[in-house]
């Protein structure tokens, strides 16, 4: 499972693509365009170089990155494969 | 055994790139095409062998497109190759279905099939949320494109089609879906070639979509998930597109210095000079520093690490150092320069077409300051 440091990376990263619009852990990422294609371009650099983990354009899907807490899991699935 | 005959799988790459280069020097108008041999054998460089390619990878396949380019001094076709293989059969690659790589894949990596990707509409270039290209299902359980495409590289002559569809309202992510179209699909117009002055023998066209059904196993990837594919297609794409340059830049240096040493003004050549050598020098720095970053971005593909922002410092840089090498050549061929067999306008043609094509150099930039966390 993933660590908290990975939940506080993620919040840190979508707070930042939501530019100060209030957003929860379930809040639908897609459907309120708080991640366009850049932003989500962001996001997925910060998860690598800050995470560690390996995110495969085929990942790029709505029910990995739909929420915060829809992110976690993914990031949780990728660390779990990873070790 | 001609050049023509030798392929990756009999002989080390050294000598397969020997009879590329022995090939496109001498070979004349007519020959100078997609087809079999030494065209086939580059389409499936960076292929793995287990799907029909010789599985040489991105290197191998750059320093090909390269190498073309540089001997016949044309870029049209090298960078038709290059569209191919990065947005058509990469997404085929990483996304297709054992269906759509037998039929389609092998098509395209023998020469007996052209492919195009077809993302850009008259309204929605980079700005994806302006698709609208639409994909919506009939009772039949069918796919319905309706819309249109322009700048479709390759598509006066593609057989086949992967095509952007928006499949659902909202965000790109979730919202689009790619879709493998044949070209004699009933709804799919191909329009006439689009008249344009850069990279003279690269194709362009429009594309109407009217009432064009598709089944279901013509989706490319998941539905919903042609982002992914999107994606996946730019990364390579613009990490790899310009890898032509690298060859047609050495060839207008060699060309400039030999004009250089030859052109003789106030009593000496022009390579004595001091501010035509400076000139030279600069466009030598320009492409050792484009040689050595196409290179390392190849390699970094060919290990499995290459990310959106490597892929875009290099589209920025390439097509940046491109056009500073260019600015040099005025000053070294003076009215030369406006003369046709010069090719000098050409080459700066391609130079500006550089910073849009694959995304614009703005688009570049924020790619890269994403990945920088700004």
């Amino acid at each position: 499972m993933a660590d908290d440091r990975s939940l506080t990376v993620i919040r840190a990263a979508v707070a930042e693509a939501a530019a100060g619009r209030a957003v929860t852990d379930e809040t639908p990422l897609i459907q309120e365009r708080i991640l366009d294609s850049l932003s989500l371009l962001g996001l997925v650099a910060r998860l690598e170089q800050e995470l560690g983990v390996v995110v495969h354009d085929a990942d790029i899907l709505p029910d990995n990155f739909g929420s915060i807490r829809q992110i976690h899991t993914f990031v949780s699935t990728r660390s779990l494969r990873a070790s | 055994m001609t050049a023509a005959d030798i392929g990756v799988e009999q002989e080390s790459f050294d000598q397969w790139l020997a009879g590329l280069r022995f090939w496109a020097a001498r070979a004349d108008a007519a020959a100078y095409g997609w087809g079999p041999g030494p065209i086939a054998d580059l389409l499936g460089l960076a292929v793995p062998e287990q799907l029909g390619g010789s599985g040489l990878g991105y290197r191998a396949a750059c320093q090909a497109l390269a190498t073309l380019a540089e001997e016949t001094g044309r870029s049209g076709l090298p960078f038709s190759l290059a569209a191919q293989m990065w947005a058509t059969q990469e997404p085929l690659i990483a996304f297709g279905s054992p269906r759509q790589r037998e039929v389609y894949l092998s098509g395209l990596i023998t020469a007996r099939m052209v492919g195009a990707f077809a993302a850009t509409e008259y309204e929605a270039g980079s700005d994806l949320l302006s698709m609208r290209t639409t994909a919506t299902r009939d009772a039949a359980g069918r796919w319905v494109l309706e819309g249109s495409k322009t700048f479709v590289t390759n598509g006066p002559d593609a057989d086949i089609f992967v095509i952007l569809a928006r499949t659902a309202p909202g965000s790109a992510l979730g919202g689009l879906t790619a879709f493998c179209v044949p070209r004699n699909t009933s709804g799919l117009t191909v329009g006439p070639e689009i008249a344009k002055t850069a990279l003279t023998g690269a194709r362009l066209c429009s594309l109407s979509l009217n009432a064009c059904a598709v089944v279901g196993d013509a989706v490319l990837g998941q539905p919903g998930g042609g982002f992914a594919v999107l994606m996946h297609a730019m990364r390579v794409e613009r990490a790899l597109i310009l890898a032509p340059v690298a060859g047609l830049m050495s060839r207008a240096l060699q060309r400039a210095v030999e004009y250089a040493r030859t052109r003789r003004q106030f009593g000496r050549p022009l390579a004595e000079q001091d501010a035509i050598r400076a000139h030279l020098v600069r466009m030598r720095l320009s492409l050792t520093s484009v040689g050595e970053t196409l290179s390392a971005t190849a390699a970094d593909a060919d290990a499995g690490r290459l990310d959106h922002t490597r892929s875009s410092l290099t589209k920025l840089h390439v097509s940046t150092e491109f056009n500073t090498f260019c600015q040099h050549l005025p000053d070294i061929y003076g009215g030369y320069a406006v003369l046709a067999e010069s090719g000098v306008t050409d080459l700066i043609a391609d130079a500006v077409a550089s910073r849009f094509y694959s995304g614009t150099t703005d688009m570049q930039m924020k790619i890269i300051a994403e990945g920088m966390g700004l």
